[in-house]
């Protein structure tokens, strides 16, 4: 045992001795990872979605049409029915203003928390809140306040023209329904039955001794003075203005209150809005970017870089062999087991080392959460453990391969290179596995990359509720080891020293 | 006569249809610096290579001190130190931690390792140096380095291949001092080697391999034996008295040639000429011309192994 920690102490001093290795090992694949995450943006691993986004934060608790529905759940909904536009909800208004802040948001909708009572107070009638100006509602009046990005002028403004559209098509409405309700109203009837004056007819004149009556008089005249019936007229002649009503003006329904109900509109067929709530994609890393596509990122490009490591290895031997010292050791007590071991221990180690700062800098710089988000640091590990030690294995194991084939550092590169290059294109180091005809996908099974992927896949949170399956990360595991276990085998079988 | 510690006994390699080495019988004995000289592929390395526990003769033995050497015996291999021909040296590591890397493997650790590596770097000259990354070494530099870490384990037979290649005249010297200086403290050598001078210098008994046979192997003055040494000469008047004292000299053989040229083939140049001058004085005959022609190692390695060029 000690003969092979000397062995490995060697290994590690001349790689830590060479500052290209460690740049290669480390820095490159970081920085590879850092680059191309801000090359291919935000979208990456998403549909493209190219509807208009209105972003809104909700703070609205008072009631609506119903003791349930505050009005801004109303314009919600409107939105939510508007065809090429998706909506998102934002939770908290220091959010909102960190994505304007931070231009990435051109404008949000805030409805304030006293929005319903605002629209509540919208009335025709004198004392009521007038919410309208030339160009639409007057936002402040109705408690609604809209952020904008004073970068992004043009995109706040049709944001703005969309959030008035959904405005009018809820207050007037509501307005007019209610205006028209109140037109059979007795409070109304009588009002109307104290402006309008009748001629009384000649036969009734004497009677009245008069020549004019109100109309009012003559429903109290009809109530022979009792206020019950009086009040019971009022509502007849109520009634009969909106029949009257209903009949002239048989297309819409003046008291329907809401859009779809005074237009009688039907709904049409066509695609709405899809409401989503805002999610911080963003990660809680040091770079406070690209939280959600690093995760897509981080586990193709450290798989894809602890597969390099049959470069490294193949080089080491290579080099061993053309200085001379490989030769040398057997002349020395080694056996040729401590020999292969003294190699592959120091690379397996690298290997698992590389990976392994690879996920603490990308949980530092990116936030990357492993499995459920009530998993501790220790979980996280006690996880991801066996998928870096499985795949650091099988890389080991492709790594002996190609030095037990290569006989000088061009063969390394060519060989290794490309078997490398092929295996990540194919296992989905390249291209996500979800990205590729679904017909394809299973190919990326023949690689021990795609297996790799899977096991990390897996593990990734992927909501707050996630549970990752278990036995899919040690299946893939097994996988891993069983590649690593069979390619050790062959290549120490095939491995020449001299 | 000493025991012999390393026995060579009809030793023969064979890669595929090429027959390397041809029934290679000889013995080291203890305490001696044996030289192995040969062109090009006279199946020296190879030899070195079954003896050094790296390949398996395809028949025949190998013993050291009595003990069958095969790759497979690691405590064979404790026994013996190996220079080789190519630097074998970590160039990213220092002098010290190359000369601690191999004692490790030998099971030397701690203060007796320290110990060990300190006396070598002294004898090796690179006290100075042992901190400094071996990449930045000079060629004599690197070659003293790679004949300290054979040294670290104290073997009992020390094999060098070649020790001297593309070294300057100081650390050739300095190797040449070393090799003798252990050889002095009782550690039996091996040394291969194209420099005739050299083996000649440090060697007792020297084996000459041709096309994998070993042609001789003996020591320097049985080896010069081997070959007349030749003195050539002209007289101002050679009379027929002359010329029968002439063929009289003993261990000598006389040939004329056409232009007057007179050639004497004799086992020991110098104790002819000795003996041609008193004839000379003795007759009263004098030379016009005379030209010594010793027998060396080098002539005896060249008609040996003939003046064909090898690849």
């Amino acid at each position: 045992m000690n003969i092979i920690w000397t062995l490995v102490k060697k290994e590690l001093r001349l790689v830590l001795r060479d500052p290209v290795s460690l740049l290669l090992l480390f820095v490159l694949p970081l920085l590879f990872i850092v680059v191309f995450g801000l090359f291919v943006g935000e979208s990456f691993g998403q549909k493209p979605d190219k509807r208009l986004r209105i972003s809104l934060v909700d703070l609205d608790r008072g009631s609506g049409l119903s003791q349930s529905e505050p009005w801004s759940h109303i314009v919600r909904r409107d939105l939510a029915e508007t065809a090429n536009i998706r909506i998102e909800i934002i939770d908290s208004l220091d959010e909102a203003e960190r994505l304007i802040h931070e231009h990435k948001r051109a404008a949000i909708l805030v409805f304030g928390r006293e929005f319903s009572e605002r629209i509540n107070e919208c009335s025709f009638l004198s004392g009521g809140l007038n919410p309208f100006h030339r160009d639409g509602v007057y936002l402040d009046k109705v408690g609604v306040e809209l952020m904008k990005d004073e970068k992004q002028p043009a995109t706040a403004a049709v944001i703005e023209q969309v959030a008035q559209v959904s405005l009018l098509r809820v207050i007037l409405p509501w307005m007019i329904g209610r205006a028209f309700e109140r037109l059979s109203d007795p409070d109304f009837i009588q009002i109307l039955g104290d402006k309008v004056n009748l001629p009384v007819p000649r036969q009734f004149q004497l009677l009245l001794r008069k020549q004019k009556v109100q109309l009012g008089e003559l429903l109290k005249m009809a109530s022979g003075g009792d206020p019950e019936q009086a009040q019971m007229y009022k509502k007849k002649v109520g009634d009969g203005v909106q029949a009257a009503l209903a009949k002239q003006f048989e297309n819409y329904n003046l008291r329907g209150k809401t859009w779809a109900s005074l237009t009688k509109s039907r709904e049409e067929a066509r695609e709405g809005a899809e409401v989503q709530q805002y999610e911080n994609r963003e990660g809680s890393g040091l770079l406070r970017y690209g939280g959600e596509h690093y995760k897509y990122l981080v586990p193709m490009f450290v798989v894809m870089f602890v597969f390099f490591l049959v470069l490294i290895a193949g080089w080491v031997f290579v080099a061993e062999r053309r200085q001379g010292t490989l030769r040398r050791l057997q002349t020395t007590p080694l056996t040729r087991g401590h020999i292969l071991m003294g190699k592959m221990i120091p690379c397996f180690a690298l290997s698992v080392g590389q990976t392994l700062f690879l996920l603490v800098a990308s949980r530092w710089l990116f936030g990357i959460h492993w499995g459920p988000k009530n998993w501790s640091i220790a979980e996280q590990l006690a996880w991801l453990l066996p998928v870096v030690l499985s795949t650091s294995l099988a890389a080991m194991g492709l790594a002996l391969l190609i030095a037990a084939v290569a006989r000088s550092e061009l063969q390394v590169a060519i060989y290794g290179g490309l078997l490398v290059l092929v295996l990540a294109v194919v296992g989905g180091c390249v291209l996500p596995r979800e990205m590729m005809p679904e017909n394809t996908q299973f190919i990326t099974f023949l690689t021990p990359q795609g297996w790799a992927l899977d096991a990390y896949s897996e593990l990734l949170a992927k909501s707050e509720s996630y549970q990752p399956n278990t036995t899919i990360i040690l299946h893939s595991c097994g996988v891993l080891a069983l590649v690593g276990a069979v390619s050790l085998g062959l290549a120490s079988w095939l491995l020449r020293l001299d | 006569m000493t025991a012999a510690i390393l026995e060579v006994r009809e030793v023969s390699r064979r890669f595929g249809p090429t027959l390397a080495l041809d029934r290679v019988s000889f013995d080291v004995r203890e305490g001696e610096v044996f030289g192995l000289l040969g062109p090009n592929g006279a199946g020296k390395t190879t030899l070195l290579s079954i003896v050094s526990c790296l390949l398996e003769a395809t028949s025949g033995e190998v013993s050291l001190l009595g003990r069958t050497v095969v790759p497979s015996d690691r405590e064979v291999r404790r026994l013996i130190g190996v220079v080789p021909q190519e630097l074998a040296l970590y160039g990213e590591l220092t002098a010290r931690e190359n000369l601690c890397f191999f004692g490790e493997l030998y099971d030397i650790r701690g203060p007796e390792l320290s110990r060990r590596v300190d006396q070598i770097l002294a004898a090796i000259g690179l006290e100075d140096k042992a901190g400094d990354r071996v990449r930045t070494f000079s060629g004599g530099m690197k070659r003293r380095l790679n004949l300290g870490i054979a040294l670290v384990h104290r073997p009992r037979l020390l094999l060098l291949d070649e020790p001297t290649v593309g070294v300057d005249p100081q650390s050739r010297n300095h190797i040449f001092e070393e090799v003798r200086r252990l050889n002095a403290e009782g550690m039996t050598l091996v040394y291969t080697s194209h420099y005739m001078e050299e083996v000649q210098a440090l060697c007792s008994r020297i084996g000459i391999m041709d096309l994998g046979r070993l042609a001789a192997c003996d020591t320097l003055p049985r080896l010069l034996q081997l070959l007349p040494g030749t003195i050539r000469f002209r007289v101002v008047s050679l009379t027929p008295i002359l010329r029968e004292q002439l063929k009289k000299l003993p261990d000598a053989v006389l040939s004329e040639g056409d232009d007057g040229l007179l050639e004497l083939e004799c086992g020991d140049a110098k104790a002819t000429v000795v003996e041609l001058m008193r004839l000379m004085q003795r007759t009263g005959s004098e030379l016009l011309s005379l030209d010594i022609e010793e027998t060396n190692l080098e002539r005896v390695f060249l008609h040996l192994t003939g003046r064909q060029l090898r690849d």
